[in-house]
């Protein structure tokens, strides 16, 4: 199971050698990737080559803000993803609301 | 019936390591938002059966306030994540014959939290927890053993002190709920804050030594309030 793991792993990985050897880590495709879809698109998988990337491109000082721009969008995406409760989260949240405030005026009466 | 459940036992046993397979290919390959936290609490339990007992050394704010833990979030929905957390009470030390001891008191949770992001980096989370705890009880002891001596007063030795260990464990369920307050630095690095509380069905009763139930410890867990700070990385 590990073993297949493994070799899954790699297999999947090394594809990405020629990626990272770019001349100009700004330009490779991970950092282009997150910057069209944003951070979260990447896969798991190519997380580490897109950090790399962006610690290469940051050493070189090539463009040291296309990373903070990406972070920077990132931040606005899930500020508008979560901006307001949807679905049945807002049912939970009231719950849990309750259920810790009533925890805590019990036990103030109590004491 | 019962063929037709064997039966779909021993069918889920062999596709059981393709489905881990799969999930795990799943995230590697997917889209994922997991988060890795590392867990710091305080709370105040009452532990008698420790406190109370001479025979145990003495607590203190690090072996009975004190949590330490680990776990990891996957955000399944917009406003939602699912993840599993650990926060661990340790104490250890030596018992009054000399015997080392150690003590833990694990408690894991099931977490399912809601969040809202009410301003850019500013997040308020909703936790709810179901628990499914665990205390562990060590002793490292030393003692002669007749059958050795006599094997080792054969060749000529004297006896020797046999170091033996072993653990008395037990498993309660319980449940926990937080509020919290999350600060995010970067998207993939946040610091959190909850206050909230747990409670725990803990009887001392049906503890497990040797294959045998015994009685353990008196520990007074229920509706504790309980404080946690969290680094979290995430992705």
């Amino acid at each position: 199971m590990f073993l297949m793991g493994t070799v899954v792993f790699s297999v999947l990985s090394a594809q990405e050698s020629d990626s990272l050897t770019v001349k100009e880590p700004c330009e490779s495709k991970y950092i282009a990737k997150a910057q069209k879809e944003g951070l979260r698109s990447l896969s798991l998988r190519e997380i580490p080559f897109y950090y790399y990337s962006a610690y290469q491109c940051r050493r070189n000082g090539a463009d040291p803000d296309v990373v903070r721009e990406i972070d920077r969008k990132q931040l606005d995406e899930d500020y508008r993803n979560a901006k307001q409760f949807r679905g049945w989260t807002s049912s939970f949240t009231y719950c849990v609301s309750v259920v810790v405030i009533l925890f805590y005026v019990e036990r103030m009466f109590n004491s | 019936m019962l063929t037709y459940t064997l039966k779909f036992i021993a069918t889920m046993s062999r596709i059981q390591p393709l489905l881990v397979f799969s999930l795990l290919t799943g995230l590697i390959l997917a889209q994922p938002r997991i988060m890795v936290n590392l867990n710091g609490g305080y709370y105040e339990p009452k532990l008698p059966g420790f406190d109370a007992n001479d025979q145990f050394p003495s607590t203190n704010i690090f072996t009975k306030n004190i949590l330490l833990g680990y776990g990891f979030s996957y955000q399944f929905f917009y406003n939602a994540r699912l993840g599993v957390t650990t926060l661990n009470s340790f104490q250890t030390g030596k018992i009054q014959n000399g015997a080392r001891f150690s003590r833990r008191l694990a408690y894991r949770m099931l977490t399912i939290e809601t969040f809202f992001i009410f301003k850019k980096r500013l997040e308020w989370n909703f936790t709810l927890a179901p628990m499914w705890n665990k205390g562990v009880i060590t002793l490292d002891t030393q003692s002669d053993n007749d059958d050795w001596n006599a094997l080792l007063s054969s060749y000529g030795n004297s006896s020797i002190p046999l170091q033996s260990g072993d653990k008395m464990k037990k498993s309660w369920f319980g449940f926990a709920s937080f509020i919290g307050f999350r600060f995010y630095l970067f998207p993939w690095l946040a610091f959190d804050v909850k206050t909230g509380f747990m409670n725990n069905y803990y009887k001392p009763e049906n503890w497990k030594f040797q294959g045998k139930k015994i009685t353990g410890p008196d520990l007074k867990l229920d509706k504790l309030p309980l404080f946690t700070g969290r680094i979290i990385i995430g992705w």
